[in-house]
């Protein structure tokens, strides 16, 4: 036995021992730890509460969702104009909607489907889907430019051009050609009607977008998704009459 | 908006898709640069670019605005931003400019100034002063508008710097041998309470030496684990010699279940490494960290590896996303994790070389008892120990494994 042959390594040594817990607590002990766990005399942290500190002149903010209004830092308080009062109910209300009222369930066989599957689904839905909004983060085989070219691969002619988000919070569009430029300087920016939409996790709230009447979008839930993530994520269209159709994962959602 | 009648800081719910960000934020803050005050519109960092761009296309042509937007991490030289900073800000308010920012920028330099100013090399230079005038030069001076304010304001967000030298952990290396341990004993134990609870626990075991993925999926099964262990541990080595009572008392410590007898019974052992280990058991067990890790943790969808960063652990994001930066704050939830992270996955092959090259190379007396464990555990004897006697180590320990082995 000699550990630099190359042939023996790859037969006995590495199928032996690499998944062997006692081979993998002593790398952990003599080559991780000692190296890497390190602890700082002193840390310094800042949250909230500094955001939101009493000052020479006041901080006001707002927000569409005021679910957390019970755990603000002490030092700022949501006062609500009576006149708003409705606005959650308001929501509840868009969510509620029969037209709103279609369910999917991304399980097939106890096994989630990937993104490419998903959206297969999707484009075969009738009347067609335009938007897609990953408020669960269920596309997570693929990077957004991915999934706008599948999109675009496996939708019909009439979907033109596919608009998401780039790594650099950017809004880009690709077109059919493959191209990707800025949303502003395209073309179509002005015919958002002949292009799909894509929103992944960290960009569907807070986002605005004049989405033409009659689109229809797909929104994706997942575990621990809270009810104000859900409603601003389906806040881009709701002042839009549109469909929606969630597609869920509930039965997961209970299993872990 | 502008003036909150109760004169202190206000946040309102307003409706979505109406043009908060759209109309609402440029015309208030447009209205309050007046020169006076510094004009701050903090927006997520996802949101930045676009809240830019609209106060840009609503603000800088029709109204003559300029719109600032100064970025700041801990990446950004302290002595270059002591001296441009301020002068910046102050020609804003004057402009009757508006600053574009994120809650990571305001937090960042708030630290920074503070980060310098308990540095002992830094007392003297100034540098740490000026940054300290300019926070409170914010602090009097500037005007804060939230965008989408409950989820800046949200518990989840922390900034933190570490500060000072590096050091190794308080313990070492017994610190991690323990969480080893504790997590050897779980797995031990893992089946024993699924008999118990058939739907609390759910273990995935692939091969009999490969560490069996572990999901504690009801809370009275982890619990019931905790305990099962905190009662294996106290009949092991460390603990053994104690007398009847204390280990009792200790047991009940552990498991955080406190009364004044205990504590005076335990008061003696207090600053021994006894102790120590004590404390590290009943954060461990008692206070869950144990049932954290197997419970709320999900390897690959919530921790896993990043080989290009670190090789401990690392939060994700989502299933195989990471994060750019965050770690995991608590050392033995980082510790256990690790261990967590390299059963499931296995060494990488490189690794399994590293380590042999490592055990043939050691001089010392833990050699026996490496080698005693590596091979206690191993798949197949027989394979193992052709492997071993080929691979040169001392004859001794050849001898004690076949020995061993005819015992068994």
């Amino acid at each position: 036995m000699n550990i630099e042959d190359q042939d023996q390594r790859q037969i006995y040594l590495i199928p032996l021992f690499s998944k062997n817990y006692a081979v993998i607590d002593f790398y952990l002990s003599n080559v991780v730890f000692p190296k890497e766990a390190k602890q700082f005399p002193m840390r310094l942290a800042a949250s909230s509460w500094d955001l939101a500190e009493k000052k020479g002149f006041v901080t006001t903010g707002f927000s569409g969702t005021n679910d957390n209004r019970y755990l603000l830092p002490t030092t700022i308080d949501q006062n609500d104009f009576l006149g708003q009062g409705g606005t959650n109910a308001k929501v509840l209300s868009y969510l509620m909607r029969p037209e709103n009222n279609h369910y999917f369930c991304l399980e097939v066989a106890g096994r989630l489907l990937s993104s490419r599957n998903f959206l297969e689904c999707m484009v075969a839905q009738f009347p067609p889907i335009h938007v897609l909004l990953d408020v669960g983060a269920q596309m997570l085989d693929m990077q957004s430019p991915e999934i706008a070219s599948t999109w675009l691969s496996l939708s019909s002619e009439r979907v033109e051009a596919i608009v998401f988000f780039d790594q650099h919070d950017q809004l880009v569009i690709m077109s059919r050609d493959g191209t990707t430029e800025p949303l502003e300087a395209s073309q179509f920016s002005q015919k958002l009607d002949l292009c799909g939409i894509y929103l992944d996790d960290a960009h569907t709230r807070g986002m605005d977008l004049n989405l033409p009447k009659d689109f229809r979008a797909a929104v994706t839930l997942g575990p621990h998704l809270t009810k104000d993530r859900l409603v601003q994520g389906k806040n881009i269209h709701e002042s839009q009459c549109d469909l929606t159709h969630v597609s869920y994962q509930v039965v997961c959602a209970c299993e872990n | 908006m502008m003036f909150p009648h109760t004169g202190e800081n206000t946040l309102l719910q307003l409706n979505m898709g109406e043009g908060k960000s759209s109309v609402v934020i440029p015309v208030v803050s447009s209205a309050l640069a007046d020169g006076k005050q510094l004009v701050r519109v903090v927006v997520l960092k996802p949101l930045a670019k676009q809240m830019f761009a609209i106060l840009v296309h609503k603000l800088s042509g029709l109204a003559n605005r300029r719109i600032f937007y100064l970025p700041f991490s801990r990446d950004v030289k302290a002595l270059t931003a002591s001296q441009h900073l301020l002068p910046l800000f102050d020609s804003c308010r004057r402009e009757r400019g508006i600053l574009v920012v994120q809650p990571e920028h305001i937090l960042s330099f708030k630290l920074m100034g503070i980060d310098r100013a308990i540095r002992l090399e830094d007392k003297f230079s100034g540098v740490a002063n000026t940054l300290l005038a300019s926070q409170s030069w914010l602090f009097k001076n500037s005007r804060d508008v939230l965008d989408e304010s409950d989820e800046i304001l949200s518990v989840k967000y922390q900034l933190v710097y570490t500060s000072g030298v590096q050091e190794p952990l308080q313990d070492h290396p017994e610190r991690w041998i323990r969480v080893q341990e504790i997590l050897h004993c779980a797995r031990k134990h893992a089946y024993r309470i699924r008999e118990t609870y058939p739907d609390g626990l759910k273990i995935e075991q692939t091969e009999r030496e490969v560490f069996p993925v572990i999901r504690i999926l009801d809370a009275a099964a982890g619990v019931y684990l905790s305990n099962c262990v905190a009662e294996d541990v106290l009949m092991r080595e460390g603990f053994r010699l104690l007398p009847q009572r204390a280990r009792k008392a200790a047991l009940k410590f552990i498991t955080c279940e406190d009364s004044e007898k205990n504590a005076s019974i335990l008061g003696q052992y207090k600053g021994t490494g006894l102790w120590r280990h004590i404390l590290l058991l009943r954060g461990l067990l008692g206070c869950g960290i144990l049932r954290f890790v197997l419970e709320k943790k999900r390897w690959c969808v919530d921790y896993g590896l990043d080989p290009s960063r670190t090789l401990l652990a690392v939060p994700y994001r989502a299933k195989d996303v990471l994060t750019l930066r965050a770690d995991f704050g608590h050392p033995d939830v980082a510790i256990a994790l690790s261990c967590l992270s390299y059963y499931y996955g296995g060494l990488p092959d490189d690794k399994v070389i590293l380590c042999f090259q490592l055990l043939l190379k050691i001089d010392n007396p833990s050699l026996e008892y490496e080698v005693k464990a590596i091979l206690y555990y191993s798949p197949s004897f027989d394979i193992i120990m052709h492997c071993i006697s080929r691979l040169g180590f001392p004859p001794a320990i050849e001898y004690r494994f076949s020995f061993k082995r005819s015992l068994e």
